[in-house]
């Protein structure tokens, strides 16, 4: 039992650190903890509860630098938009909390949905394989068409989408790196250095954290229950993909609050859902459930208690640092030069690339940041750069 | 600012265009091995990072290092494993 506390905390404290490294993504920690044998010492049940530990307190924690910094991975990629735009007008602190916020209601919409999806998920599995090339492709109608320039749209997301499959097929590691930090993050720090942008000092926000508004939590929560559970149990899919399903019910320009809780509560909700889908189907849908598939073979109902029990609680103890650290850095970035920091988390994004994906990611970034400054010069909502993995999953769900 | 919008989208269908030519490029190299060398088996040696040492027995290698094995990275995808990148082991 010892054993298990200590594999709880542990994660907690590594998932604050990975969380607040800028482009870090929970896959990339997920393949070091596999490759190498650092935790051979522990039992199946310690690493697991280790694993999801981590994972959700990242999910929570990688907010922030997508928030403050701009330096999304593929969970907090859309994050980014309308965080940045609260930024510029000294709410940042404010873009967290209802980022976070959406991830405890993810937690909630973990609990009530686990009696519902243990039943039915099991039997309408392998039908809903052959659908969701429907519903993406209806996710994708909708982005196109609410835009005013549709046609542009359209050439935006069809450009995406053959970048994504250029990409995807490669091998190199870790594609989405520099993928989504080129389409996100780096078109983003590009954009605000070109147009001499400065991060305001921040309003001292007296918003209470904890406080969730009822109707914003039910708006959230409505959403997330219907756009996450089938991406979360279908291969090739993610957050992001449920994040534009979603973005079908909660726009990011009209409602930027409400969209960051949809993102936060979706992060959430699809790691947590990953770890039943090992449990329920036997298949890994995320790096983190890939770990736990690998060290406990064939998960039992108490070793999935256990890891949902650690998921919760890690989940609202991330959430009170999350606040406590965002509102702290919330007080001294405006006093930073935003030009030098953005040249330097530019050159640490550039960096990581070459590290992980090699010169072909390089251009693979380079692509990327010009696609997204493209966007952004043609004023296209940057949420259709999504194309880049929607177009591909389709593809690979294509029947015909 | 129209100069700008041109240079991105100029530079993107650049970098575009080199991605799916590197990935067609990968794609036609894995198929041509995959057609001169007939696979006699697939085991999984470490599913952990989808490694897995493929047992070929027709391969058509230099007598050296004709009964070594070729390793290759290969992807699961809901059951099924599609091959990403094959090569020969020094071993």
């Amino acid at each position: 039992m010892i054993e298990l506390f200590l594999a709880f905390f542990v994660g907690i404290i590594i998932g604050i650190i990975t969380g607040l490294i800028p482009g870090l993504h929970i896959n990339l920690v997920g393949s070091i903890i596999l490759s190498y044998p650092v935790l051979s010492f522990a039992d199946g049940l310690s690493i697991a509860v280790f694993v999801s530990s981590l994972s959700i307190t990242h999910t929570f924690l990688d907010l922030i630098p997508g928030v403050f910094l701009g330096t999304p991975n593929d969970d907090s990629g859309l994050s980014v938009l309308p965080g940045h735009r609260l930024l510029l007008v000294g709410r940042g602190f404010d873009a967290i909390v209802h980022a976070m916020r959406g991830g405890l209601i993810g937690l909630i919409a973990l609990v009530l949905l686990l009696p519902v999806i243990i039943l039915v998920m099991p039997k309408i599995y392998n039908y809903l394989l052959n659908v969701v090339w429907i519903i993406l492709i209806l996710a994708s109608l909708y982005l196109i068409l609410s835009q005013s320039s549709k046609v542009l749209a359209l050439f935006i997301f069809l450009l995406s989408g053959f970048l994504g499959a250029g990409t995807l097929g490669l091998s190199v590691n870790q594609s989405l790196l520099p993928l989504l930090s080129g389409l996100f993050g780096a078109s983003t720090i590009i954009g605000s250095l070109l147009d001499r942008s400065a991060i305001p000092k921040q309003i001292a926000s007296h918003i209470n954290a904890w406080k969730l508004g009822f109707k914003e939590s039910l708006s959230t929560f409505k959403t997330i229950i219907i756009s996450s559970p089938i991406p979360a149990f279908m291969p090739g899919m993610g957050s992001s993909q449920a994040v534009i399903i979603g973005s079908s019910m909660i726009d990011d320009h009209k409602n930027p609050k409400g969209f960051l809780s949809l993102i936060g509560g979706t992060n959430v909700l699809v790691m947590g859902l990953s770890f039943l889908a090992v449990f329920l189907i036997g298949k890994a849908r995320t790096g983190s459930a890939a770990v736990i598939l690998e060290v406990l073979k064939n998960i039992t109902a108490y070793q999935l208690t256990i890891v949902l029990i650690s998921v919760i609680i890690a989940g609202i103890i991330s959430f009170a640092i999350g606040i406590f650290i965002a509102k702290r850095l919330s007080k001294i970035i405006g006093s930073i030069n935003y030009s030098y920091l953005s040249i330097a988390i530019l050159l640490i994004i550039t960096a990581f690339v070459i590290i992980f994906s090699g010169f072909v990611g390089l251009l693979v970034f380079i692509t990327s940041a010009c696609l997204g400054l493209l966007c952004m010069s043609l004023d296209i909502r940057r949420t259709t750069l999504m194309g880049a993995l929607i177009l591909p999953t389709i593809w690979l769900y294509w029947p015909f | 600012m129209r100069k700008l919008t041109s240079l991105y989208l100029i530079l993107s269908l650049i970098g575009i265009l080199a991605l799916l030519f590197i990935n067609n490029f990968n794609a036609q190299e894995i198929k041509s091995i995959i057609i001169n060398y007939s696979i006699s088996s697939i085991s999984v040696i470490n599913s952990s990072n989808s490694t897995v040492i493929i047992y070929c027995d027709s391969c058509n290698f230099e007598p050296s290092i004709i009964n070594n094995n070729v390793s290759a990275i290969i992807r699961e995808f809901d059951g099924s494993l599609f091959l990403e990148k094959l090569e020969v082991l020094d071993d």
